[in-house]
């Protein structure tokens, strides 16, 4: 795409996209640079980016080229978070939950008013794995 | 600043989630535009890139309602952003035909809209 495209087009959508009733836009925001080591990266690709990693990071067997892992640098934090070892897990648990939904539940308050960690036998669960994950990729 | 940045981030997903109302959202980005201007040295106007290595700073731009449309091609970012095809009924062919339409207008052949990244060669 050409240079005089990048600058122009918020003015042309702008003046264009009203017939269409697209209203608002563009909207004011913010984005960070990274030096020279990566393009500035703004507030919006980021909330996907964190977003996608707290939904998928590690749980869903995913083909990611090596491009992509270049846009934004720490964000993602290399390829071995992309393992498909985590599905088979997730999709345990999450049969889990739709056998014995009722149950379940009911269980879970229990062991929590006593105060026991659950599911001893499966470890961290994915959710809380994509959340340090999350985690991670915003701190410095 | 890392404390801005997080609020930055949340403010900013609760509005392209449609959390929050574009008031809501307007009254807050001006509390925390004036920090980033407090916090951040004050730049030379339009430069879009960093200025030298150490440069971590957080600056000001208008954004759009397209999803990843710095990476992706103009088309695929309307098309799958929720807020355009929500207006234009990206569902159905006669939607996809006002996307095509919308872009048409804008001067854009369809080949030029697919090359890919409108940042990927700034650089």
């Amino acid at each position: 795409m050409d240079m005089d495209l990048k600058k122009q087009l918020h003015s042309k959508l702008s003046a264009i996209a009203p017939e269409y009733g697209l209203v608002e836009l563009s909207y004011p925001s913010f984005m960070r640079c990274y030096g020279y080591r990566s393009l500035p990266l703004s507030a919006a690709d980021a909330v996907e980016a964190v977003s996608a990693l707290l939904d998928v990071a590690g749980g869903v067997k995913m083909e990611v080229e090596v491009e992509g892992a270049r846009n934004g640098g720490e964000w993602f934090s290399g390829g071995k978070l992309w393992e498909a070892s985590g599905e088979a897990r997730r999709a345990d648990e999450r049969e889990k939950v739709s056998t014995s939904g009722g149950e379940a539940r009911e269980g879970r308050i229990e062991a929590d008013s006593t105060n026991e960690p659950e599911e001893k036998n499966t470890g961290v669960p994915w959710w809380a794995k994509n959340f340090w994950t999350a985690f991670d990729a915003l701190s410095e | 600043m890392l404390t801005l940045r997080l609020a930055i981030l949340g403010l900013t997903y609760q509005y392209t989630t449609s959390h929050i109302s574009r008031e809501h959202y307007d009254k807050y980005h001006s509390i925390y535009y004036d920090e980033v201007f407090r916090l951040n040295p004050p730049l030379p106007l339009d430069s879009s890139t960093s200025l030298h290595p150490d440069d971590l700073s957080v600056r000001a731009t208008d954004e759009l309602r397209f999803t990843l449309f710095r990476h992706w091609t103009l088309y695929d970012a309307m098309y799958h952003s929720s807020y355009v095809a929500s207006k234009l009924g990206i569902w159905k062919e006669k939607g996809r035909k006002r996307l095509t339409g919308l872009l048409a207008k804008m001067g854009l052949v369809t080949l030029l809209s697919c090359s890919r990244g409108l940042s990927a060669d700034v650089r």
